[in-house]
């Protein structure tokens, strides 16, 4: 029950994050008018390219994200695998096709200069090698394996929500806003990377701090006894 | 008949005092400075605070700004290519709490000109002039080469 609890608040986040931005992108497909997203960025070398583009990128992460949350899901992987992997099928080739590519095109005219645009190719190539080698594994029947590697590409892809949440609450602190998106991107890309990595190692990771503390306490004791043997 | 005379020569002169006074005070850099600000506010920061209202917060779109202020750049007017005065002007923006220090403002985030005699105002975007209403969201062609240019 504790566990499941933070799990579900975590998985209803998401949701509301993912449709969240996905209403608040509807305003890319105003054919008559500039959204401030397209505004900022003017004047672009191919204003209708990059229109294009990003209209692509809004409805392909549209259907990623809460596809990848139905994908994660146990409870649809236990009763209906074989929806799971139709899914599976869809959702990978939509990121692969459409979701990464165009997000690296898109990122080279991120605000916020090189820093916001390594981030961004950083988690697209994440989300791309894990994808490619999550459908290797799938199809090896290697199901831990795949476990793994789907997480990493839903922790990238929740990116969008944690970035977006960052950027929020940053906003009245007074931070340089171009400082505060970098810092808002790379935080939730690394650290996402970094608690897939520490729940789903197989090197168990999240033991580290346990074997250190049980460490020290053997180390206390030995000084103990020593200091007691020496009076 | 002679008191119906002298009191029109007299408003015709009081009219005609005030009338110079004001063309007088039109020109100088104070006066032109405030006309300037006024269109700039008018045309440019009233529509744009308006569309920060209603804005989405909850995108990756710069936030709007706690607050912006006007400064003109030319302390008297310059004349462009077709004989029309015009005068330079920048938008800084201060984003978190309101402070009173420089620091806190970043300079020149929208720049453009103003034309004091029509009350046109234009932004730059790249190396070229638009119509404000670019800036809210408005598709408008760029302005002929010459504007905002001292000849």
């Amino acid at each position: 029950m504790t566990k499941r609890l933070p799990q579900t608040l975590l998985w209803l986040y998401f949701w509301v994050g993912s449709f969240a931005i996905t209403l608040s992108s509807l305003v890319y497909f105003n054919f008559d008018e500039r959204a401030p997203f397209i505004i900022e960025k003017l004047p672009l070398p191919a204003e209708d390219l990059y229109v294009l583009v990003l209209r692509f990128h809004v409805v392909a992460a549209a259907l990623a994200l809460p596809g990848c949350l139905i994908l994660t899901a146990k409870f649809i992987l236990k009763r209906w695998p074989k929806f799971h992997r139709w899914c599976g099928r869809v959702v990978g080739s939509i990121v692969l096709a459409v979701l990464v590519p165009s997000g690296f095109y898109l990122s080279f005219f991120a605000r916020g200069g090189w820093g916001a645009t390594l981030g961004f190719l950083l988690s697209g190539a994440i989300v791309m090698v894990a994808m490619a080698q999550g459908i290797r594994e799938a199809r090896a029947k290697q199901f831990a394996k795949h476990r793994r590697l789907a997480f990493h590409v839903l922790g990238q892809l929740s990116v969008a929500v944690t970035s977006r949440s960052m950027l929020y609450v940053l906003e009245p602190s007074g931070l340089n806003p171009d400082f505060s998106y970098v810092l808002s991107l790379w935080l939730p890309v690394v650290g996402t990377f970094a608690l897939v990595e520490l729940l789903t190692s197989p090197i168990q990771l999240k033991l580290i701090p346990r074997i250190l503390y049980e460490k020290m306490l053997d180390l206390a004791g030995t000084l103990r006894s020593r200091n007691a043997d020496s009076r | 008949m002679k008191k119906c005379s002298i009191l029109l020569a007299l408003s015709a002169v009081v009219t005609l005092t005030a009338a110079e006074t004001s063309l007088l005070l039109a020109g100088t850099p104070d006066s032109l400075a405030t006309s300037a600000k006024t269109e700039v506010q008018t045309k440019l920061l009233d529509p744009l605070q308006k569309r920060d209202s209603t804005r989405s917060r909850f995108s990756r779109a710069s936030p709007p700004p706690m607050s912006r202020r006007i400064r003109i750049l030319d302390s008297s007017a310059k004349t462009d290519a077709k004989g029309h005065s015009f005068v330079a002007f920048a938008i800084d923006e201060s984003y978190g709490m309101p402070s009173n220090e420089e620091s806190a403002w970043t300079k020149n985030t929208i720049t453009g000109c103003v034309y004091p005699d029509t009350g046109d105002v234009l932004v730059k975007r790249g190396e070229a002039y638009f119509d404000p209403s670019m800036l809210v969201g408005a598709k408008t062609a760029a302005a002929p080469a010459e504007v905002c240019q001292a000849k």
